[in-house]
This record gives C-alpha cells, structure tokens and sequence, in this order.
C-alpha cells in the first residue's frame, strides 16, 4: 500500500484513488486524491484509517455516491475532518435530508438513519462554508493539468425515477401534512424490501490521469426497460454525437464493479467498453453480505477479463469465484494489513500491480484475449 | 374596450394593469377567486350591486353563485374606464386535467364550471391574464378565444443558454434556470439531456436548484412556502422579520432570502411591483412538501401567526388567507369563524374522513364539520352531503339511519343523480338497512352499464358493501348471479360472498 495506491475495502464500500504518484508523478509533484463514500469495519473508519496509513490530512474530491448505508458509515467524518476541497453528493440529496429527518423522528435511535442525516449534514456545512455546489449529476467534472474526473451516471432519466420512488414513499394528510406511506411503512416494519431503489441515483465516476482510467461503478444498474435508464442509458449519453465522452470508458485499466457483483448492475455491452483486449483490466470487488458477488457474474466478468481482485473474501466467496472458473493467485499480499482491501498501482509504462489485504483475494483466469471470443452476456 | 390580453411572463410592461389575483391550484381557488372579483367588480361599479352581493354570501348556492358571478362580471366591465377591468394569474392551474373520479366529482365540476365562465369572459374583454407556467391544453384553449398575447418582460433569460432552449421553459423557471448556469450546474449539453429524457423538465430543474441551495435558504424557503400571496419587503419579508442566525417561524437570515431570491424560488409580483415578492406556484408546492417532512412544527407555527396576524387585515385578498392559515395550524374554530367560502373546510374535512383510519372519533369530527358546512355555507353541495351520510353511517352506523339516509338521498339528488358512486352508497344503506333494494340496483345497473365503465365498480361496490354490513348474503348471491357477466368485466372486486 503506497502513494500510488488505489484501495478497495470492503464490508460497504469505500474507493481511495490517489491521481499520480511516484510511479506516475505529476509534474508539480503534488498528490490529488479521490475518495468515494465511506464504510465502517469492526468500528474502524476504513477509508479514513488508510488516509491516515498513508500520511494524507487533505481530501482533493470527496464523493458520495448514494444513500445506501452501507456506502455512507463515517462519511460524516471524513468531510469534517479531512478538508475536502469540494464534496459531490448524488442528486436530490436535500430531498432525502428532508425524508431521513422524518423517519429519524420516528426510530430516533436508528444509528444509520443517524448516520446518513450526518452525512447529509457534514455536505450542508461544508456547501455553507465553501459556497462550492456539491452536485453530482451526469457530466458534472473535475478536471486539472494531467486529469479529469467525470460523472457518467445517474443518468437525467433515472433522477426523475428516483424522484417517483421518493414521492411514492410519502402522501399528504389533513392539514398538508406529508407522512411516510403505507407502503414504506412496511419496508420499515421489515414486511418488504425496499429492493435496489436507492441505487437507481448512484453517482458512477470515469476517472483519468496522465494515460490511466478506470471506472468507479458505484452501485449503478443495468437499469429498467427504458434506454435512458442505468447503464444503458450512460452508454446511450456518453456516445451522444458531438460530446466524445465514450473513450471515458473505453478499454480501462481497471473497474469498480457495480453494486458488489450483482446480477442486476452486470451489463456486458458496458463490459465490452471497459475492457481491454488482452485481458488486462481489473475487476475490483467488494462483497455484501454472502449474496454477493453472484455467481453468474463471476462467470460472466471471465468473459471479459483475466484479473479479479475482491477486497473480502470468505470460504464461500471463494468457492464461488473458484466455481466461476477463477484461480486464486498466492502473490501480493500486503503484510501491513489485515484489513478488508485491494490495492493497485499503476504505472507510467501501463504495468499495474495488484495487491491485498489481509482479507482480500486475487484472481486470474486465462481470461480472453481476443474479443472475437465474447459469449452473449446479458 | 380592447381585447383581453395573454401575457407570458409578467404584467409590468402593461400600462394601467388592473389587480391581479392568483390562482394557487389549491381547492378554494374558485370560491376564493369569485370573492375577489366581485370585489373588483364593486370597486369599479362603485357600489355593492345585487350580483356582487350574491357572489359575497356565505350561503349562496354554488349554482347561484356561479350565475351572480356571471352577472358580476359583466356588470364590472360595462362599468369600466380602464382599458383592462380585470386580472389574474396563473389560470393554467385552474384548469383540471380531467373530471376527477366519482368521489370527487361534483368538487371537479365546480372548478370546471369556474374555468369555462372565466374563459367566457376572457373572450369578451377587459381581461389581463399573465401566464408564468402556461400549460399546452390551456394554451390550446385560449387559441380559439378572441384575445391578443404578449411576451412581456419574461423573467432574466439564462445568459448563455441558447434561445430556443430558452423557448423550452416556463417564465417562471427561467430564473432558476439561469441561476443553475451561473453556478455551473446547467449547462446548453445537460439541458439537452434533461429535456430528451425527463417528461417534466420544470420539476427537474427545481429539484436540482433545491439540492443546490444552502440548507438555511432551503429551511427559509419551507417556512416561506406557508404564505401563499407575494408579501411586502421592506427590512421584512411579510409577516417575517429579515435578520441573523437560523430560519424560523418569525424570522428569516438575509442571507438565505438572499440565496431564494438569486435561485428565482422568491421572484417579483407579477403586476411589476418591485417592493412585492413572490413564490412561484411549482417551487411553493416543492417546498411545502419538503417543509411537511422536515419542519413539520415550525410550518404549523408559521400557519398559527399568519392565521391571528392576518384576521384583522383591512386587505380582503389577506383577510382571505386567514382560514387557511387556520386549518393549517390546527385551529379549526378560526377557520369555521373566519370562512367566506366553504373550499378550505370541506378539503380539510375531506381529509380528516379519508386518514380516519377506522378512528370513530375522526368520522363524528368529520361528520359536524359536513353538517355545519351545510348549514353555514351551500345547503345544496352534493359533496357535503355525501360525505355527511358516510362519516355518520361509520361513527354511528344504524343509531344515526334517518340522518345517514336523509344524506345520502340529497347527495343523489343534488348530484342530479347521475352519481353512481353517491346512487351506490344510498342504495347500499337502504339494503343495510333491510329494505328491498333489488329492483334499484337492477334500474343503476342498466343506467350505468351504458356509461363510463368506472361507473358500475363504483355503484355496484357500494351497494354490495352494503349488503355484506346487512349481512344480505341471499339478495347478494342472487343479485351477482344475475349480473354476473357484467360485474366481472366491469366491477371484478365485487364478490357474491
């Protein structure tokens, strides 16, 4: 784990990107880093104990990239205590600020409604102090001498659907008065599911320096019928005549996987971009609970890629990765570490090496080397 | 007289503008509006004449209201010596998309009734009509009127947007708009993409401005959302005083009025006066809503000041605010004391009988408010009457069987008993209570089956309610068996057991 390291910790999800570095140097050697959301360990700020591993005080862009809990634990922390020069926060986020101070009037001491209204919070304060907008929609960038990073989703159309979702989980009574609806009361009785619904406003980040990209999937979905929709709906922009953004996402170094390796965030013709024709590309994981990452989607990312890196793997993550047709590599294990993470270094001449924590595994598979080979994915 | 005048944009271009009153898409629109026209109509007339008073009467039929206002109007115009009698804003929300299903039916029709009368006299003169989110069916409308149209002094256009993006927004998303690009939040290529993938490009745009604002000027904003007219600024903003530290009910941050007023969430009256400020319609009904979430207590505090505040107000436009206000914060009597118009109360009473909840206490609450709105305001509101024989048939069922019968039989009548949802529950009740209803049911559904399809559910429903509360498990079966066929294809929830 060093300066140029990119580290995924699992148990939620946190990204750490450091822009250059001293396999990479920028030319005014100054060290740029990324983080994207926050998560929580044993009671250990993962993100914010790595920063600390590595010496950095300062947050150049910190983002988070949706409202799932898992992706928001200790955030508020880091936007307090890190000095973010500008916070991104996925859109309607002030809408949401306002549903979580009801539904924290209700269960009070719900600690992860706690921990997303400070969150939502910590974004308010620095907005107040900085004045900077902390917008998050598709196309909003960050871009300096040698980089560039670029909101790829969510998409304007699935911002409007999450809108629906969130009007839906309201209705007006006597007097004006808004409540939680009928149907959101049994998601918080525990009677249903409120599904995937959050991902649908995941914040996705095509990030570039010097002749590195990699995508940070977020928790984005292949998305619903429409073709404005999740993943298809960020090609159907990115290819848009006159805007040239598709090379963002073309032939990567390495990728965030989407939403833990799920079946519903997989989408091949997404897969097809990112991926580099020898193979090469990383597909970096973190799990979620043991349903993730599903099985068919191991087999699938094999189709695309040799390299799997997943930042937590237990016996039957294993199994299932070895099922898929993956092999275990023994080599780079980080002995500072037993924490749940991955860690890539890349390099001027295009090398990457792959890393892990005490928690972490790497894979490889004979992966393709010609596209020609690519089985129908859905 | 010249022809009325369609404005897109503000009035304040307009030489000699006459007052212009607003429609805010809230359920007292049309009784409100008729009282402040009349009023208008008195001020040009220069005395109370017959028609006015009508239209002022606390206990005029709907009807005879509609009709007085009709008579009104005309009387003000011919009276007139200014080149435009009358004003108002926002008509397009007055315009329902559709007649509202059975339950709200004869609520729809007055509306409804209200627009075409407008539109009538919007054809023949005198009107300034100012259209800051203008509506395509409305737009449709007004083509085939006999009246000119303007755009004048839309709102600040976005600088750097192009033009026929520009095209694309209402005036009163303009300045949001602009305000977006000037933060780097919209840029020509993201409006492109907006505009492509979202059916309402208005709201998504207030959703993105809402997420951009400080979170004081988003709590400002809430609070501010209670008042429904532009307000005076002077030091003040209203009733609200302008200093330091945190929103609240009686005070607001400059700063954060500052921020609304730079994101066009507050923009000018619509009659050009630069010391008046307003909310616009779409951005006060997002705020409200939020405000419901967030500061639920704060917002019923702001409701309870504007309400004693603004009772005594010599302004009628302001006076009427104060039954809104009311029932906002709680204060049922101050409503009831302070109405002109039943709009407010049967909206809340409404409300109070649908979130009932099985409460009988809520239903007998809902069931005197019904009863006073008779007696107090229209004894012949079909809607009233109803609602009246439901919330009683719930709290009291059979104790109450003259009262509930006697209701739901006006409610019939007064619809001119073309309701199948009101013909149902009457015919239901009868059957809960005993009496033969076959020959009834057989008459509604011949009537019905010919209409609308929605119509049978609604009749049939209500009528085998009553029937199972009955426990009339023969007349029930016997009923379904012979028009079986008919139920299932059109009222498939109505069961034969």
């Amino acid at each position: 784990m060093g300066p140029d390291a990119e580290a995924t910790r699992s148990e939620g999800d946190a990204v750490v990107t450091e822009l250059f570095g001293d396999d990479l140097p920028r030319p005014d050697g100054r060290r740029l880093f990324l983080v994207v959301d926050s998560c929580h360990s044993g009671g250990v700020n993962l993100p914010h104990g790595l920063l600390d591993h590595l010496g950095v005080k300062k947050i150049d862009l910190l983002v988070l990239s949706h409202p799932d809990l898992d992706h928001v634990r200790g955030f508020a922390r880091l936007a307090r205590e890190r000095a973010p020069t500008e916070i991104w926060r996925y859109p309607l986020g002030s809408g949401v600020r306002d549903f979580a101070a009801e539904l924290l009037r209700r269960r009070p001491g719900d600690e992860r409604l706690f921990d997303l209204r400070d969150a939502l919070d910590a974004i308010d304060e620095h907005r107040e102090e900085h004045g900077e907008s902390t917008d998050a929609s598709f196309d909003r960038s960050w871009v300096g001498s040698g980089y560039d990073v670029r909101c790829i989703a969510p998409t304007p159309w699935d911002v409007e659907r999450a809108n629906k979702l969130l009007k839906h989980c309201t209705e007006y009574i006597v007097g004006e008065r808004r409540r939680i609806s009928r149907r959101f009361e049994r998601f918080l009785s525990g009677d249903v599911s409120l599904g995937d619904a959050p991902n649908v406003l995941s914040v996705a980040l095509a990030v570039r320096w010097g002749d590195v990209r990699i995508v940070l999937g977020g928790d984005v979905e292949r998305g619903c019928a429409k073709p404005f929709s999740g993943w298809k709906g960020v090609l159907r922009l990115l290819d848009k005549p006159g805007r040239s953004r598709g090379a963002l996402v073309q032939s990567v170094a390495a990728v965030k996987v989407a939403h833990h390796g799920s079946v519903g965030a997989f989408h091949a013709p997404a897969w097809e971009r990112h991926a580099k024709a020898d193979g090469s590309t990383i597909a970096m994981m973190t799990p979620f609970q043991s349903k993730l990452p599903a099985p068919p989607v191991l087999r699938w990312l094999k189709e695309h890629t040799g390299r799997l890196a997943i930042s937590h793997v237990a016996p039957e993550a294993e199994r299932r990765a070895r099922d898929g047709g993956w092999a275990g590599t023994h080599s780079g294990k980080l002995a500072a570490t037993a924490a749940p993470c991955i860690v890539g270094i890349f390099s001027a001449d295009g090398a990457v090496s792959l890393l892990h924590g005490g928690q972490g595994s790497l894979f490889q598979s004979s992966g393709i080397r010609d596209k020609r080979d690519l089985r129908a994915t859905p | 007289m010249p022809r009325s005048l369609i404005v897109f944009g503000t009035a304040c271009g307009i030489p000699r503008p006459p007052p212009i009153f607003y429609a805010h898409g809230a359920p007292d629109d049309h009784h409100r509006l008729i009282v402040l026209l009349a009023d208008r109509v008195q001020d040009v007339v220069g005395r109370e004449d017959d028609a006015v008073r009508v239209c002022r009467d606390r206990r005029t039929v709907w009807s005879d209201r509609l009709a007085a206002f009709q008579r009104a109007l005309e009387s003000g115009r011919d009276h007139s010596k200014e080149p435009y009698t009358f004003g108002i804003a926002d008509l397009d929300v007055l315009a329902a998309p559709d007649q509202g299903n059975w339950d709200e039916r004869a609520v729809f029709k007055e509306r409804q009734d209200f627009y075409r009368v407008l539109l009538r006299a919007i054809d023949r003169s005198g009107w300034v009509v100012v259209r800051p989110d203008p509506s395509e069916p409305v737009s449709n409308q007004l083509d085939e009127l006999d009246v000119d149209s303007t755009i004048a002094d839309a709102p600040a256009g976005p600088a750097g947007l192009p033009p026929e993006m520009l095209g694309l927004l209402a005036p009163d998303l303009r300045p949001v708009a602009a305000w977006l690009h000037r933060i780097r939040a919209l840029s020509p290529e993201r409006l492109d993409d907006i505009v492509e993938e979202v059916s309402d490009v208005g709201e998504h745009l207030l959703n993105l401005a809402y997420d951009a604002l400080p979170r004081r000027a988003r709590d400002a904003g809430k609070l501010l959302s209670a008042v429904r007219q532009p307000q005076r600024v002077n030091h003040s903003l209203g009733q609200f005083a302008i200093g330091d530290g945190e929103p609240g009910p009686t005070s607001l941050p400059q700063a954060a009025v500052d921020a609304l007023r730079d994101a066009g969430f507050l923009q000018p009256h619509l009659d050009g006066s630069p010391s008046m400020l307003r909310m616009p319609r779409r951005v006060r009904v997002l705020l409200e809503g939020q405000a419901a979430l967030s500061l639920p207590g704060e917002t019923r505090e702001v409701h309870a000041r504007l309400a004693n505040a603004l009772e005594p107000s010599v302004l009628l436009e302001t006076r009427l605010e104060t039954p809104f206000h009311a029932l906002r914060s709680g204060d049922v009597e101050t409503a009831k004391r302070t109405a002109f118009f039943s709009g407010d109360l049967r909206d809340f009473a409404a409300r109070l009988s649908r979130r009932a909840d099985g409460r009988p206490e809520d239903w007998a609450h809902a069931a005197a408010l019904f009863q006073y709105l008779i007696d107090t305001f229209d004894p012949k509101d079909a809607f009233a009457h109803e609602y009246l024989g439901y919330n009683l048939a719930r709290s009291a069922g059979t104790r109450e069987k003259e009262r509930v019968l006697r209701a739901y039989e006006l409610a019939h009548r007064y619809a001119n008993e073309k309701n199948p949802l009101y013909h149902g529950r009457l015919v239901g009740f009868r059957a809960e209570l005993g009496q033969d209803i076959v020959a009834d049911f057989d008459r509604g559904m011949r009537v019905y089956s010919n209409g609308r399809s929605s119509a049978v559910a609604y009749f049939a429903e209500a009528v085998f309610n009553g029937l199972a509360r009955g426990q009339r498990d023969e007349t029930r079966a016997r009923l379904f068996q012979k028009w079986g066929p008919t139920l299932k294809r059109l009222a498939p929830r109505v069961t034969p057991s």
